[in-house]
C-alpha cells in the first residue's frame, strides 16, 4: 500500500513537467473586436487586441490574409508574440462579400472551435469593409476612452443568430454598423438574409417597424406633423409588443406603449389630442407595415411567423415549408395599438403674447 | 458488519438515477424532438413498479445481498455465473462512464491536454476512495452530494429567468411509437444503475424500517433532477440548437443570470456533473469490488487492495481507446436492463414457491 | 525494594541514590530512645511547612519524660496534624515522594516510614490566557499544577458525579495523568478505551500533553488534529457537559479534550455568551474564511491560467498589464510568497514581545512592497497571499492551521496541473481524507457526514439555549440536558 502510494506520488511529480493547457496572463493577447473580411478569393481577418503596455492607444490592430479564415488567423498568429486569446471576444464584424457567399463557412467554423466561448455579437459592415469600421471603432474608444459596445441596444448574439438560421420559418437579420459623427449607430440599418445569403438592407423606417415588432425598441420619438408648421413630438416609453397566431394563418400584433407628447409648437386643444393620437397610431402602423413588406418584397420571413405556425402545428407547416416564403406574402397581420396616456399631462402651455 | 445509514443510502441512490443523464439528452431530442422533456416523467411513472418490486424482494430476504440471492436461488455454479456476469456489467458500465466523464473534461476544459492524462488525473481519487470501506465511501459521498445540491440550486435559479415557454412546442407530433421506445429507454438507463445498489442487503442498512419510503423518495427526487436537466435544456436552447453542440448541458450553462452579476459562470457550475459522474463511477467499481470479494471469498487486505487498484487503473487509462471505437449503444443497455428484469423475475417465481 | 529499619543504613542509601545532591537535608532528632530522621529536598519543600506542623508536633515528644507505650509511628501517625499522610513502605515510594516535596519520617527499627505533604508551589498564579483570549467570559486559565487544575473544574461543576480517575505514565517522569468525565453522561466505553491505551504507553518520559496525544492517535497520516486542546477551564466545563472527555497532564497547562471533531474547531467559549442570531453569521463567517484560506491561492492559479473567461474583462486587463515583467510563473510566484509568510509567521511566534510587532511590520510591508517593486512578484499575489494568511487567524489550534497550510499547498499543485479540474480533484481527495479519519471512535465529520438533524442546532446555526434541550447523540446516550 505504502510503495503503491510513493509510485503514484513520483507519477505526480513526472506529470508536472508539461501542462498542456497552462497560458500566463502576460503572454495573452486579449482580442476584443474580429473583423472578417472576403475580398475575391481571400479572407482577411483583423483582430482589434487590448494594449496592455503604453498608455498611449488602448487598441491595436493586426492584420493578415490567408484561402481561409484559420489560416488567416494563423498567418497573424506568427507575427503576434503573444498567444492569440479569443474568450473575451465582444463582437465579430463582417462585410458584404461574406453575408452573401460565405456565411456557411463562417457559422461552422465559429461552432467547431472551442475557442470562441463567450457569448459575442455579430455586425455588417456595409459599403466600407470591416477593417475601416473596426479601425474607425478603436478611435473612437482611444478618444472617448471606453468600450463603446456597450452602450448599444440592438445586438444579436451568436447564438441567437444561429437559431433564426436553423429553425425552420425564420430568417435571420444583423444589425449594420454606421459611424456617424463619433458616433456609433446600429439600428438605422438592417441586413436580412435568406438562409445563408444576405439579400437586402433595410432602411430608417422600415427599421423601425421590425424593431417593433421584434419589441426590441424600449422608447421611440415620432414627430407628428399637422401641417408644415406645426410639429408635434410623442415620446413612446415602454413598448411592450406580442405577437400571436390563430388558426394557422392570422397573425396579431398588440401593441402596448405610453404615450407623452414630449414638445409641442402650437396650442394644444382638446380635439387636437385625440388627433395627434391618431395620427400617432397611423404612423406606427405605417413603421410596421413597411417593415412587413420589404420582408414580404425578398421572400423571406424575418419575424418567424411561420415559426409560429410551425409551432402550433407542425404536421401543416411541414407542408408548406418549402414555399413558406410565397405563402408568407399572403399573410396580412392585424396590427392592434393600444396607447396609454400618462394622466398628468401639462395641458396649458406657455402662449406667446402676441401684443407689443 | 459495518452498517451504513439510511440517508446515505438515499444520497448513493440519487446519484445513481442520474448516471446516464448528460448522454441522455442528445439521444432523447434525435428520436423525439420536443417530446423529450415528456419522456422523464412517464418513464418515472412507469419505473416506480420495477423499483416497488426490487424492494419487496429485498425485504423479504433481509439478510441475503445481490450474491447470495443468487446462489440460494439458481444453485452454486448457475449463480456465481449470473454473479460474474453482473460483476463484469457493473465494471463496463462504470469505464462507459468514466468515458464520458473525461470525454466532458477534454472537451469543455482542457481540450489540448492529452487524454491519458486525464483519466489518469481522474482515476487517482477513485482508487483512493476504493481503498477504504464502505463507511468511508458513503461518508464522503453524502457531503458530495451537498456540494452538488447547492450548485444544482444555484444554476437552477439563474437559468429560470432565462426560459422561453415557446420552445416547449410542439408535442406530440411525432409517431407514439418512437415516444415509448425511448421511454423504454429511459427507463433502463434510471434502473440499470440501481440495481447495483442491491450488494446491500437490508440488514447493512441501519434504521430501514422505511426502506420503501426512503427508496421511492430518492427515486423521485433524482428523477426530477434529470428532468430539470432536459427540460432547461429544450427550453432555453431550443432542439435545432442543441444538435449543434456535444454537451449542450455545458452550454446551457453560459445563460445563467442571476441579478446580472453570476454571468460567465460556467465552468464553475458545471463541477456539480464532474461530482455526478464521479459518484456514479465509485459505486460501480464498489459494486465489482465486494462482489468479487464474496464470490472468490478472499479477505480484504492490502494485498488484493492493491491488486483491485491496479485493475482499475488499467480499466480507467484503457476507456479511452476502448470507447471511441466502438461506443456502447443503447442497445446494449436496453439489453442489459431485461436482462435484469428476467433474473429479476425467476426470483421472483421461485421465491414464492 | 522495602525499606531498611536502621536509619543509618537508610539515609546513606537515599544520599548515595540522590548523589549527595545540594538539596537533600536530613535531620535526627531524639525522642525517648528512639531516634527518628526525616529527610525532605529543600528545592521542592516549602520550609515554613516543616517547622509549622512537624516541629511543632515532634517538640511535644522531645520534652516528654514520661513512658511511652504505644509503638513511635502510631504515635507520630496520630499526632502530627498535617492534612495529608501516608505510611509508605518501599523505597520507590520514597523516592516518588521526595521528589514530589513530601517529608519522610523514618523510624529506628520500623519498617513503615511516614510520609507528609510539604510541597511548595513552584507553580506561577492562575493568570489571563495568552493563546485563547476572548472578549467575553472568565479569563482564568490553567497552569501547571495538578490540584490547581482539578480545582478549577471541580469548582465550576458541583456534582459529585463529576470523577477523575489517575495514572501515572513515564518511567522517569511518573507524571500524573488524569482521565475526567461525569458519570452519567460520558460514554463509558471510551474512558475505558482511553484508559487501556494510556496503559500500553512505554516511555521514558511525559514533559507535555502533546505526547499523550501522539500515543492516542488513531490516524497517523492524517495533517488533522483529533484532540483539541485548550487551557480555559470554561471551555473544559461546557465540553464536559456535552459528554466529552478531559485529560488532564502534570505539568502542562492545555488539557485535550476528546473526541474532538472537525466541527468543533470552529467554535470558541463565546459562542454561547453572546446572542444567537449574531452567533450564526460569525460562524458562517468563519466557515466562509476556511474556505478562504484554504482555497484562494488554488482557484487563482486555475482561473488566471485555465480559465480566463470566468474573469470580468476589466479585471483581466489590470492582471494581465500587473504581470508584465515578472519572470516566474503565477504558482511559483504564489508559492514563494507563501513561504515567506509562514516564516515571518513562525518568527513572530518565536521572538519576544519587545522586538516582535516591528518585525512583522518590516515583514508584511516592506517585504510585500519591494518585492513587488523589484518585480519578483505580481501585486495581485501579494493580495492573495496576504488574504489566505489573514483567513487562517480564526482559528485558535495551531495543529488545525498547520493542517490547512499543507492542504492548501495539495490543492495548489493539483490546480497548476490540471485547472479547474484539477481544483476538484484536489477537493474530492481533501474530503475523501477527512472522512476516514475518527476520533475516538466518532467520525471525524460528525454531525454533518453522518448526518443527524437533531445535532444540527448547534453546528453553524446556534438556536436559543431554550431550544438546545438534547445533547448530541453520537456523544451520549443520556440525552436530556435537565432530567425530570
Amino acid at each position: 500500500m505504502k510503495i503503491l502510494k510513493k509510485i503514484i506520488v513520483l507519477f505526480i511529480i513526472f506529470m508536472l513537467t508539461g501542462c498542456f493547457d497552462y497560458k500566463e496572463l502576460n503572454n495573452l493577447a486579449i482580442i476584443t473586436k474580429m473583423a472578417i473580411d472576403k475580398n475575391g478569393d481571400e479572407f482577411e481577418v483583423s483582430f482589434s487586441i487590448e494594449n496592455t503596455k503604453s498608455n498611449t492607444e488602448s487598441n491595436i490592430i493586426y492584420t493578415a490574409a490567408g484561402k481561409s479564415i484559420s489560416e488567416a488567423i494563423n498567418n497573424i498568429q506568427l507575427t503576434l508574440p503573444k498567444k492569440i486569446y479569443t474568450g473575451h471576444l465582444s463582437i465579430i464584424i463582417i462585410n458584404e462579400e461574406l453575408a452573401k457567399n460565405n456565411l456557411n463557412q463562417l457559422i461552422n467554423y465559429l461552432i467547431k472551435s472551442k475557442e470562441y466561448s463567450q457569448n459575442f455579437y455579430l455586425a455588417l459592415s456595409k459599403d466600407k469593409s470591416s477593417k475601416e469600421t473596426i479601425n474607425e471603432i478603436s478611435n473612437l474608444e482611444t478618444k472617448l476612452s471606453k468600450n463603446i459596445l456597450s452602450d448599444i441596444n440592438n445586438e444579436i448574439t451568436f447564438s441567437d443568430f444561429l437559431k433564426t438560421l436553423i429553425k425552420p420559418g425564420i430568417d435571420p437579420v444583423l444589425p449594420v454598423i454606421t459611424i456617424k459623427d463619433n458616433t456609433i449607430d446600429v439600428s438605422s440599418t438592417l441586413a436580412l438574409f435568406n438562409n445563408y445569403k444576405l439579400v437586402a438592407f433595410s432602411n430608417e423606417n422600415q427599421s423601425k417597424g421590425i424593431n417593433l415588432i421584434y419589441n426590441k425598441t424600449k422608447e421611440m420619438i415620432i414627430p407628428i406633423k399637422s401641417d408644415n408648421k406645426n410639429i408635434a413630438t410623442i415620446k413612446l416609453s415602454n413598448i411592450n409588443t406580442k405577437t400571436k397566431i390563430k388558426n394557422n394563418t392570422i397573425i396579431n400584433i398588440n401593441i402596448k406603449e405610453n404615450y407623452t407628447i414630449k414638445e409641442i409648437n402650437y396650442e394644444i386643444k382638446k380635439q387636437t389630442i385625440n388627433e395627434i393620437k391618431n395620427k400617432t397610431k397611423n404612423e406606427i402602423k405605417k413603421l410596421i407595415q413597411e417593415g412587413i413588406e420589404i420582408s414580404k418584397n425578398n421572400d423571406i420571413d424575418i419575424f418567424g411567423f411561420g415559426n409560429m405556425i410551425y409551432k402550433n402545428n407542425a404536421s401543416y407547416f411541414n407542408k408548406i415549408k418549402d414555399t413558406w416564403g410565397t405563402e408568407f406574402k399572403k399573410i396580412n397581420p392585424n396590427i392592434k395599438i393600444n396607447l396609454i396616456t400618462d394622466d398628468n399631462l401639462q395641458q396649458t402651455t406657455i402662449k406667446e403674447n402676441n401684443n407689443s | 458488519m459495518k452498517k451504513i445509514k439510511i440517508f446515505e443510502y438515499d444520497c448513493m441512490l440519487f446519484f445513481l438515477t442520474q448516471g446516464f443523464s448528460l448522454i441522455s439528452l442528445n439521444i432523447y431530442t434525435k428520436n423525439v424532438k420536443t417530446d423529450a422533456y415528456l419522456i422523464p416523467i412517464i418513464g418515472t411513472i412507469i419505473g416506480i413498479i420495477p423499483l416497488l418490486l426490487f424492494t419487496k424482494i429485498k425485504e423479504k430476504n433481509s439478510k441475503l445481498n445481490i450474491n447470495s440471492l443468487n446462489i440460494k436461488i439458481f444453485g452454486k455454479i448457475f449463480g456465481n455465473i449470473i454473479n460474474t456476469i453482473f460483476i463484469i456489467l457493473a465494471f463496463i458500465i462504470g469505464a462507459y462512464i468514466f468515458f464520458i466523464l473525461t470525454n466532458f473534461i477534454s472537451v469543455e476544459y482542457l481540450y489540448k491536454t492529452p487524454l491519458n492524462f486525464i483519466s489518469f488525473a481522474f482515476a487517482l481519487p477513485t482508487i483512493y476512495i476504493l481503498t477504504k470501506n464502505i463507511s468511508i465511501i458513503s461518508r464522503s459521498i453524502v457531503i458530495l452530494i451537498f456540494i452538488e445540491i447547492i450548485l444544482f440550486i444555484t444554476s437552477s435559479l439563474g437559468l429560470f429567468g432565462q426560459i422561453n415557454t415557446h420552445e416547449l412546442f410542439p408535442i406530440f407530433q411525432n409517431n407514439i411509437s418512437e415516444f415509448f421506445k425511448t421511454v423504454f429507454l429511459h427507463v433502463s438507463f434510471i434502473l440499470t444503475p440501481l440495481f447495483f445498489l442491491n450488494i446491500f442487503s437490508k440488514n447493512e442498512i441501519q434504521n430501514s424500517k422505511n426502506l420503501k419510503k426512503h427508496t421511492i423518495i430518492a427515486y423521485l427526487i433524482g428523477n426530477i433532477v434529470f428532468f430539470l436537466t432536459i427540460f432547461f435544456n429544450i427550453s432555453i436552447l431550443g432542439i435545432e440548437l442543441i444538435e449543434v453542440y456535444q454537451y449542450p448541458e455545458y452550454e446551457v450553462l453560459k445563460f445563467a443570470n442571476i441579478a446580472g452579476f453570476i454571468n460567465n459562470l460556467e465552468p464553475a457550475l458545471a463541477i456539480y456533473w464532474m461530482i455526478n459522474l464521479f459518484s456514479f463511477i465509485v459505486i460501480c467499481f464498489y459494486y465489482s469490488k465486494k462482489s468479487i470479494l464474496q464470490i472468490t471469498k478472499f479477505k480484504n487486505t492490502n494485498k488484493f487492495n492493491i491488486f483491485f487498484s491496479c485493475t482499475v487503473l488499467i480499466i480507467c487509462l484503457l476507456s479511452n481507446n476502448i470507447f471511441k471505437q466502438f461506443s456502447i449503444t443503447n442497445l446494449f443497455i436496453v439489453i442489459s436492463f431485461i436482462f435484469i428484469c428476467i433474473i429479476f423475475f425467476l426470483w421472483i417465481i421461485k421465491n414464492s414457491n | 525494594m522495602k525499606i531498611n529499619n536502621q536509619i543509618n543504613e537508610v539515609e546513606k542509601y537515599i544520599k548515595n541514590k540522590y548523589g549527595s545532591s545540594s538539596d537533600i537535608i536530613t535531620r535526627r532528632i531524639k525522642i525517648n530512645d528512639n531516634e527518628i530522621l526525616y529527610i525532605y529536598l529543600e528545592s521542592v519543600s516549602s520550609d515554613d511547612k516543616i517547622s509549622g506542623f512537624l516541629m511543632k508536633d515532634l517538640s511535644k515528644y522531645v520534652n516528654n519524660q514520661k513512658e511511652i507505650k504505644t509503638p513511635l509511628i502510631n504515635l507520630l501517625k496520630n499526632s502530627i496534624l498535617n492534612s495529608h499522610l501516608s505510611i509508605i513502605d518501599t523505597y520507590e515510594q520514597v523516592f516518588y515522594n521526595l521528589s514530589s516535596g513530601y517529608t519522610i519520617i523514618f523510624i529506628n527499627g520500623e519498617k513503615n516510614a511516614i510520609a507528609i505533604e510539604t510541597k511548595s508551589i513552584l507553580d506561577r498564579s492562575i493568570s489571563e490566557p495568552s493563546m485563547e483570549s476572548t472578549i467575553r467570559g472568565p479569563r482564568d486559565c490553567f497552569t501547571e499544577n495538578n490540584a490547581t487544575n482539578i480545582g478549577l473544574i471541580r469548582k465550576r461543576i458541583k456534582d459529585p458525579n463529576l470523577w477523575f480517575k489517575e495514572t501515572k505514565i513515564g518511567k522517569r517522569t511518573k507524571t500524573k495523568i488524569n482521565i475526567v468525565y461525569i458519570k452519567n453522561i460520558a460514554n463509558i466505553k471510551k474512558v475505558k478505551f482511553i484508559e487501556n491505551k494510556l496503559k500500553k504507553i512505554n516511555i521514558d518520559g511525559i514533559i507535555d500533553s502533546g505526547y499523550i496525544r501522539e500515543f492516542l492517535t488513531q490516524n497517523s497520516l492524517s495533517a488533522f488534529p483529533e484532540f483539541r486542546s485548550t487551557e480555559r477551564p470554561d471551555v473544559a466545563t461546557a465540553e464536559l457537559l456535552e459528554g466529552k472527555i478531559l485529560i488532564m497532564v502534570e505539568n502542562t497547562p492545555q488539557v485535550l479534550i476528546t473526541p474532538g471533531l472537525f466541527i468543533d474547531f470552529f467554535h470558541t467559549s463565546e459562542d454561547y455568551y453572546q446572542k444567537p442570531i449574531n452567533i450564526t453569521f460569525t460562524r458562517i463567517l468563519r466557515i466562509i474564511g476556511f474556505f478562504i484560506t484554504l482555497c484562494t491561492p488554488g482557484l487563482y492559479v486555475a482561473l488566471t491560467t485555465f480559465n480566463q473567461t470566468i474573469i470580468p474583462y476589466e479585471l483581466l486587463i489590470s492582471l494581465s498589464i500587473q504581470r508584465n515583467g515578472v519572470p516566474f510563473p503565477t504558482s511559483l510566484s504564489i508559492f514563494i510568497m507563501m513561504i515567506v509568510f509562514e516564516i515571518l509567521r513562525e518568527a513572530d511566534i518565536r521572538l519576544p514581545n519587545a522586538m516582535g510587532a516591528s518585525i512583522s511590520i518590516v515583514g508584511a510591508l516592506v517585504l510585500g512592497d519591494a518585492a513587488v517593486s523589484a518585480g519578483i512578484v505580481s501585486p495581485i499575489v501579494i493580495i492573495i497571499v496576504a488574504i489566505t494568511s489573514i483567513g487562517s487567524l480564526i482559528f485558535n489550534d495551531i495543529d488545525f492551521v498547520n493542517a490547512i497550510r499543507l492542504w492548501r499547498l495539495i490543492f495548489l499543485i493539483f490546480s497548476t496541473v490540471l485547472g479547474i479540474p484539477g481544483f476538484v480533484i484536489a477537493g474530492i481527495i481533501f474530503t475523501i481524507n477527512l472522512c476516514s479519519m475518527e476520533s475516538n471512535g466518532i467520525p471525524y465529520l460528525t454531525p454533518i457526514s453522518p448526518f443527524y438533524p437533531k445535532a444540527q442546532t448547534d453546528v453553524i446555526t446556534r438556536f436559543s439555549k431554550k431550544k438546545m434541550k438534547y445533547r448530541p447523540v453520537y456523544l451520549t446516550k443520556n440525552k436530556k440536558r435537565i432530567e425530570d
